[in-house]
C-alpha cells in the first residue's frame, strides 16, 4: 500500500490496515520506544512538538524500565504524546539546561530547533509508576498551555536567517537538474520531476 | 485516532535527510503546520528498526515503514 498525501485518506487507510491485524498480546504493554541519540530524541520531539522523556542510569536500570514504563507509555493520557528515550551515557547532558546530577528519569521541553532542551521535571529511576504517569501528564498540560505551534516554513525561514545547521546522517538536498548530483541551494532553476516508480 | 496509536507498530527512519525537502516533496515555503496542537495526540511511533521489530514480533502486528527527516535545507526541528 501506498498512502496518499491527504491527512485524513492516509489515516483512513492505515486504520483499515490495522484493523486487519489485531494485536494478539495486551496493547498496553507494548515495548516502549527508544532513540539511537538524545540529539536525534531532541530533534524529533522539537519537530512533533512533544516533551521528550530521558530515562538515563546504568544498563541493568534501563533494562528494567524498559518494562515497568510499558503502562506509563501506554497509558491513554501518555501515548502519542510524548517521545521516550532511552539512554546510559552522559554525553548529552550538556545539552539540556537545568538537569541535576544522577540517573533520573528526565522531562525536557525541546528546545526550538531541538539542539537542545530544558528539564521540565526530573524523577528518581526508582519513582512509582503512578507518580510518573501525573508527572508527565502535568508537564504535558504546561507545554500544550506554553507552546506556540510551528507554522514549518517560518520555522526553517528562521533557522536560515540563524545559522541553525543539523548534521544527519545523509547530507540533506536533492536532485533539482537531474543530473545525478545532490544540489544544496543556489540553483535557481526549475526543479525537474521525474515520474514517479 | 486512538485505535490508530494502538494498533499500528511503526518505524521513522530520521536519517534520510534528502526526503526532508526533497524529490516532488514540498518546497520549504509550502510547509505549513501540524494538524495537531502541541501536547494532542498523534500516532505513537518506534523510532528504532528493534523496538518497533520486538513490538511487531510481540504482538503479531506488520510494519508501516515510513522514512522521514526532521530538517529541512540543514535547519532542524522541523517535519
Amino acid at each position: 500500500m501506498v498512502l496518499g498525501r491527504s491527512l485524513s485518506s492516509s489515516v483512513e487507510q492505515m486504520e483499515i490496515v490495522a484493523a486487519l491485524y489485531p494485536a494478539t498480546a495486551d496493547v498496553k504493554q507494548a515495548e516502549v520506544q527508544d532513540f539511537h541519540s538524545v540529539r536525534q530524541a531532541l530533534n524529533v520531539a522539537s519537530a512533533d512538538q512533544r516533551v521528550l522523556v530521558v530515562v538515563n542510569g546504568p544498563g541493568d536500570r534501563i533494562a528494567s524500565l524498559r518494562n515497568s514504563l510499558r503502562s506509563v507509555a501506554s497509558d491513554e493520557g501518555i501515548i502519542g504524546r510524548f517521545h521516550i528515550d532511552f539512554e546510559e551515557d552522559d554525553q548529552w547532558r550538556k545539552t539540556v539546561t537545568g538537569l541535576e546530577d544522577g540517573a533520573s528519569i528526565v522531562v525536557i521541553r525541546p528546545g526550538e530547533f531541538g539542539m537542545d532542551g530544558t528539564v521540565m521535571n526530573q524523577l528518581p529511576l526508582n519513582a512509582e509508576t503512578k507518580d510518573i504517569t501525573a508527572a508527565l501528564l502535568a508537564a504535558n498540560t504546561e507545554f500544550s498551555g506554553s507552546t506556540d505551534k510551528k507554522v514549518y516554513s517560518g520555522h526553517v525561514a528562521k533557522g536560515q536567517e540563524l545559522g541553525i545547521y543539523f548534521e544527519g546522517g545523509v547530507p540533506y538536498g536533492e536532485d533539482r537538474n537531474g543530473d545525478g548530483q545532490i544540489d544544496r541551494g543556489g540553483f535557481s532553476g526549475a526543479r525537474v520531476d521525474r515520474p514517479r516508480r | 485516532m486512538n485505535q490508530l496509536k494502538t494498533m499500528t507498530s511503526c518505524v521513522c527512519v530520521m536519517t534520510l535527510g534528502i526526503l526532508a525537502c526533497g524529490q516532488g516533496g514540498p518546497r520549504p515555503s509550502d510547509l505549513g503546520a501540524s494538524n495537531l496542537d502541541p501536547g494532542e495526540p498523534g500516532i505513537a511511533w518506534y523510532t528504532t528498526w528493534e523496538t518497533a521489530l520486538s513490538e511487531a514480533r510481540r504482538s503479531g502486528r506488520p510494519i508501516m515503514f515510513v522514512a522521514a527527516a526532521t530538517q529541512c535545507h540543514g535547519v532542524s526541528g522541523v517535519f
